[in-house]
């Protein structure tokens, strides 16, 4: 086995968390910008088939942020334990961005896994607390620029761009005041 | 019908959730895999952002600075991350 192919190896689950990270940011802003387009009634497709889209990128988010933080606790070059990935504050690497992407992951898993309990948190209860997902979803997009390996990659901004912006200016759209329409006279 | 036989319509509706489902498991699986490989590509052939001039550097040179602990506390790999 060559020196690259060992050395490679040692980063395996470093090369596993790197790459769910990017499919969790990818999915959640997906999921973000179809939930917007939804709420908007910009779309005239079948509803069910939106929102079981818009369920299915949650779905594949929340399973990406799980393997993107526990791949981290099985690397033995970064070393950190399980409560380090899921407790902020308790690591040593980059606490700031490391504790954002842990309480963003939280946040992300706990607010999209409420859409199965709506009826007991009452529907207009859980339309309030969803809204905050898009909150969420900025500060995840931080944490991956900030602390990102690959953030300075074009690759990983263009990628990134692809699904943030739409999302990110339906986003703006949904928070503009209201334009006034002109009254007839 | 039996209890157990969903309306037809209902039975629809459920394989096509079924079947989005799988496909967007499918499609992050896949997307997954396509990342893996061209970070691990990018490993090897020494284009890692983090580790820079490659890891097969780091390998080697970490079995060669051994007297010198704190040089050794910088081969973290994500030490040198997003730049």
């Amino acid at each position: 086995m060559t020196a690259a192919a060992v050395a490679t190896g040692e980063h395996l689950f470093w090369l596993t968390s790197r790459a769910a990270g990017i499919v969790a940011l990818l999915a959640s802003s997906a999921s973000v910008g179809l939930g917007l387009l939804m709420a908007g009634r910009m779309l005239r497709r079948r509803g069910l088939d939106l929102r079981s889209l818009h369920e299915a990128l949650s779905l594949a988010a929340m399973a990406a942020i799980v393997v993107h933080a526990g791949a981290l606790v099985f690397d033995g070059y970064v070393n950190l334990s399980v409560a380090g990935v899921t407790i902020p504050f308790l690591g040593d690497y980059r606490p700031l961005w490391t504790s954002l992407g842990i309480a963003c992951g939280w946040a992300l898993i706990a607010l999209g896994l409420s859409y199965y309990w709506r009826a007991r948190i009452g529907v207009a209860r859980w339309r309030a607390l969803h809204r905050w997902t898009a909150l969420v979803w900025v500060l995840s997009i931080a944490h991956a620029l900030g602390e990102g390996t690959d953030a300075g990659r074009l690759w990983f901004l263009a990628s990134l761009a692809i699904v943030v912006v739409p999302a990110a200016v339906l986003l703006g759209l949904r928070h503009a005041p209201p334009t006034p329409t002109p009254t007839q006279r | 019908m039996t209890p157990s036989s969903p309306h037809p319509a209902l039975a629809a509706r459920r394989a096509r959730v079924r079947r989005l489902r799988a496909r967007v498991a499918a499609g992050a699986i896949a997307l997954f895999l396509a990342l893996f490989a061209g970070l691990y590509v990018q490993m090897a052939t020494g284009h890692d952002p983090a580790l820079g001039a490659g890891s097969a550097q780091v390998a080697t040179t970490s079995t060669t600075t051994t007297t010198d602990d704190s040089s050794q506390q910088d081969a973290t790999p994500m030490t040198t991350a997003a730049s």
